[in-house]
């Protein structure tokens, strides 16, 4: 199916839900791919792949594309990125803002940036090779992080908007990953939401996250927390009604478990929109 | 490029070889200074906790393509052994499915687990499984075009395996433990009693195969490895190739052919 337009709350496809969508056909609007788990030329991953895209809208995500690494891009990760574009035709491609690799070793990791000018110029002139390369825009998320840097010289948010103004690209926004570093870092997340280029958010991500002594962590192995659902409500407030994802990769449930959390995130934009 | 943004690139790329070496080796980071959590972490428990992370993920990629070697010493045994193995050969791979290529031979080197030398073998079969679980789907075989190469250049014929196809010579009857690990499974866990063995490991179609060879169906895909070339198979396997190939074909070993002129 070409996935032309994507509304409603999708879910994250997981190949544990792989037999459950195929034998039940649930009615969810669309399914966001973990790009990484399909690089591999064959198998059963394509096989699965290739059923539940003729039946449902789909997104690509991916988490290892290293924008921030200042070691160069790889050819052959975007060459099969753009094959895979291809084949199962995404309504688009998002990535994250981080690095993961050095010139030696990669960490398979989402990796925080100091906030400084060379970064965001760093950043934003890989996410704009990566846009030249694929022909299309993509979509950036904000991460979660746990540490922050004595050299940053402006707050994330400054930092999220300067990239994306320079690559003029759209934004993923996880509010999660707002909330978590907000916990951490003692930022205030209505100035976070406040500061971003709501304008170029065309996704939202919801995921659950783990207390780990004073840390909060981003483990995708939880349901949704209340203060998430609550910066939920207040994002779609502000972007009115965006597509919005229920992530989860850790200790991953029943698809009705994700088909809950759906609901919840769908019933609270109904109530922005009939407030509004 | 300014001199001052080469300056500033250059002190990202030292931040990030430093970081790395930190997460996976704990080496001093200098190059940027890590603030105090505003929730009362220190700044080592911050990167702890990204090193936990790394750890974790090649732990849990570990574990799911070495589920059986993971049966067979235990969970939290398994755990501490992709610990050392992670600190040891840290990712050089741009992809996660590529990381653990190694983990057998590091076995057959880990003290720990001398006393269980089926090990490094097991490890072996799972690592071929997993290559032939990702392997391309290969077109169907051409028979029209190979009769016609045959009658017409069968001298220039050059044989491709499967994709990702393994031939691996076990010591063990690795092949028994691995069906006792899968849901479907005898009920009895087997003997692993030395033994030599002759394992084809490929993926035919959705399915991954693990199959013992015959002597003869082992020296002939052997031959193939050597030299993909039908002349070389009939020098070295004479009349034997007859009723050889056809199964090869009909089974998937062989998925395909080119023709050099």
């Amino acid at each position: 199916m070409t996935s032309e337009v994507i509304s409603g709350v999708g879910l994250g496809l997981r190949s544990c839900h792989y037999q459950h969508i195929l034998a039940e056909q649930p009615v969810v609007p669309w399914f966001e791919v973990m790009t990484d788990n399909y690089m591999g030329a064959g198998g059963q991953p394509h096989h699965y792949l290739q059923q539940i895209a003729a039946q449902y809208p789909l997104t690509f995500h991916g988490v290892g594309l290293s924008l921030g690494s200042v070691r160069p891009l790889s050819d052959s990760y975007l060459d099969r990125l753009a094959e895979l574009i291809d084949i199962y035709q995404p309504a688009w491609v998002s990535e994250h803002l981080c690095w993961s690799a050095n010139t030696q070793h990669n960490s398979h990791d989402l990796l925080p940036m100091p906030y400084t000018e060379a970064a965001v110029r760093h950043m934003s002139e890989r996410i704009s090779q990566v846009q030249e390369r694929l022909g299309r825009r993509i979509l950036v998320e904000n991460l979660s992080s746990y540490v922050t840097f004595a050299e940053s010289e402006m707050t994330e948010w400054e930092y999220i908007s300067e990239i994306c103004q320079r690559a003029d690209c759209d934004l993923l926004l996880d509010i999660n990953n707002i909330h978590v570093s907000a916990v951490n870092h003692g930022f205030d997340a209505r100035e976070y939401l406040a500061g971003m280029p709501l304008a170029r958010v065309r996704e939202m991500h919801l995921a659950g996250y783990e207390v780990q002594g004073d840390l909060l962590l981003d483990s995708h192995s939880q349901p949704v927390h209340p203060p998430v659902w609550q910066l939920y409500r207040e994002a779609v407030a502000l972007t009115g009604p965006v597509p919005t994802l229920i992530e989860w990769d850790n200790d991953i449930p029943a698809f009705s478990v994700l088909e809950q959390e759906a609901r919840q995130a769908q019933q609270i934009c109904q109530e922005v929109a009939d407030a509004a | 490029m300014q001199p001052d943004d080469i300056a500033a690139l250059q002190q990202l790329a030292q931040f990030q070889q430093q970081f790395l070496d930190r997460l996976y080796f704990q080496q001093p980071l200098t190059a940027l200074t890590v603030n105090r959590a505003a929730c009362g972490a220190e700044a080592e428990q911050c990167l702890e906790t990204y090193r936990g992370s790394l750890y974790g993920g090649l732990n849990k990629a570990l574990a799911e393509i070495y589920p059986v070697c993971r049966q067979f010493v235990g969970e939290t045994f398994f755990s501490a052994m992709a610990d050392r193995y992670i600190s040891r050969y840290p990712s050089t791979v741009e992809r996660l499915d590529d990381y653990g290529q190694s983990f057998a031979e590091f076995l057959a080197c880990f003290e720990p687990v001398h006393t269980l030398p089926q090990l490094p073998t097991l490890a072996r079969l799972e690592w071929a499984w997993h290559r032939a679980f990702h392997a391309a789907q290969p077109a169907p075989f051409d028979f029209d075009r190979f009769a016609d190469a045959c009658q017409h250049n069968s001298g220039g014929i050059q044989f491709q395996l499967a994709p990702e196809l393994t031939l691996l010579l076990a010591e063990y009857p690795v092949d028994l433990f691995w069906q006792w690990h899968q849901s479907d499974g005898p009920a009895e866990m087997p003997a692993l009693t030395e033994m030599e063995l002759p394992l084809l490991i490929f993926r035919p179609g959705v399915q991954v195969h693990i199959e013992r060879l015959e002597k003869v169906a082992w020296q002939f895909l052997q031959q193939l490895q050597r030299d993909p070339s039908l002349n070389g198979l009939c020098e070295v396997l004479g009349d034997q190739v007859t009723p050889l190939l056809p199964q090869a074909i009909e089974r998937g070993w062989i998925s395909g052919f080119t023709v050099e002129l």
